[in-house]
């Protein structure tokens, strides 16, 4: 577990005084932590109107149930999780349908780039042009994670941009620890895959 | 031939920088320019979303909250008064009479052998401590289950 001293400290003395009655000092937990409950949220709800009712839920749920808090992780991977569990009970609830499998392209699978025929020259170029153009290139990434079902995109940003660990990311989403790098194997895979495409696209 | 370069699992971990990459993986990066081609394209990637913009909600949020929260009181408060209100009532209804009847409770204990009182207390006493252990476990238990949602 990735604890810090300090975090701990900070999270124990905030429960606290929202347990003793200071309704404000939630007010503090939810900015400490808003930014994670964004990003999932984000992630995995398309509707602005929902995200609005769930982030509500989520913290008034967070609230309801600090008294079992236990400290076992920080409070922030805590939210993190009944954010998770919001989401993924909203997606079932709309029938949406989760992944089991994310399709990675037989062509380049494992052991075997599908490129034989001068390979590096191509990987090369992408990046070369990817760096040429800053302001597209982010965009291209981002329409290509939106392109991931929502529990892959969570993923994706939770690791990548968030810079949680394995460990933590186990924490949110209850999701055993060899499943969470598998996902994230067949995420990055599909998204490599997807921006090498689009050059290539771009390029013709 | 398909043995000659890396499985992209092993260059997503060279590319990853994490440090039980194995020698022969560095080894073969090092003479491979595919596959350094390869972990350079995803170590662009994995630079992209880090520095992708994070998401960030249209509305306050603490103020929504909060003004929902100030609506309802702490449980945690509720639930601690509904407690010492319990416990002070279940006293109250049990001291009242016991205080008014004090004289005839004395008799109920007068011409029983002192050996017997012991026994009696003793057993009572035995029993409420392993049912307050017991109550105690379940509730650990509840807690346990609430606290690993």
């Amino acid at each position: 577990m990735n604890i810090t001293f300090g975090d701990n400290l900070s999270d124990r003395r905030l429960v606290e005084k929202v347990l003793s009655g200071n309704a404000s000092a939630f007010g503090e937990i939810i900015t400490n932590t808003e930014r994670l409950v964004a990003q999932i949220v984000f992630k995995m709800v398309n509707n602005a109107e929902d995200r609005k009712d769930l982030s509500q839920d989520i913290y008034l749920g967070a609230f309801r149930n600090l008294s079992q808090f236990r400290f076992q992780s920080k409070l922030s991977t805590w939210i993190g999780r009944i954010a998770y569990n919001t989401c993924l009970n909203y997606l079932e609830k709309k029938k949406f349908v989760l992944p089991g499998n994310l399709q990675i392209e037989n062509n380049s699978g494992e052991g075997n780039h599908g490129i034989t025929n001068n390979p590096g020259a191509d990987y090369s170029g992408y990046i070369a042009e990817l760096k040429l153009f800053e302001k597209e290139r982010f965009e291209i990434v981002r329409a290509e994670i939106e392109k991931l079902p929502p529990i892959y995109r969570t993923l994706i940003t939770l690791y990548h941009n968030e810079e949680l660990t394995y460990e933590e990311i186990r924490q949110i989403t209850t999701l055993p620890e060899g499943t969470v790098k598998n996902y994230l194997f067949r995420a990055r895979k599909v998204l490599k895959d997807g921006l090498l495409r689009q050059y290539k696209k771009d390029e013709i | 031939m398909k043995t000659e370069h890396l499985t992209d699992s092993e260059i997503q971990i060279y590319s990853l920088s994490q440090a039980d990459i194995e020698p022969r993986i560095t080894e073969h990066i090092s003479t491979c320019e595919s596959c350094r081609a390869k972990a350079g394209a995803y170590r662009q990637l994995f630079l992209e979303i880090k520095e992708l913009r994070a998401p960030a909600f249209d509305f306050n949020l603490s103020d929504l909250v909060l003004a929902r929260l100030s609506k309802e009181k702490s449980p945690v408060w509720e639930t601690k008064t509904l407690v010492y209100l319990t416990i002070f009532g279940i006293l109250a209804l049990l001291a009242f009479p016991a205080y008014l009847y004090r004289e005839y409770l004395l008799l109920l204990f007068t011409g029983i052998s002192a050996m017997f009182l012991y026994l009696t207390g003793i057993t009572a006493l035995v029993i409420f401590i392993f049912q307050s252990i017991e109550v105690y476990k379940q509730y650990q238990r509840k807690s346990d289950a609430l606290n690993s949602f």
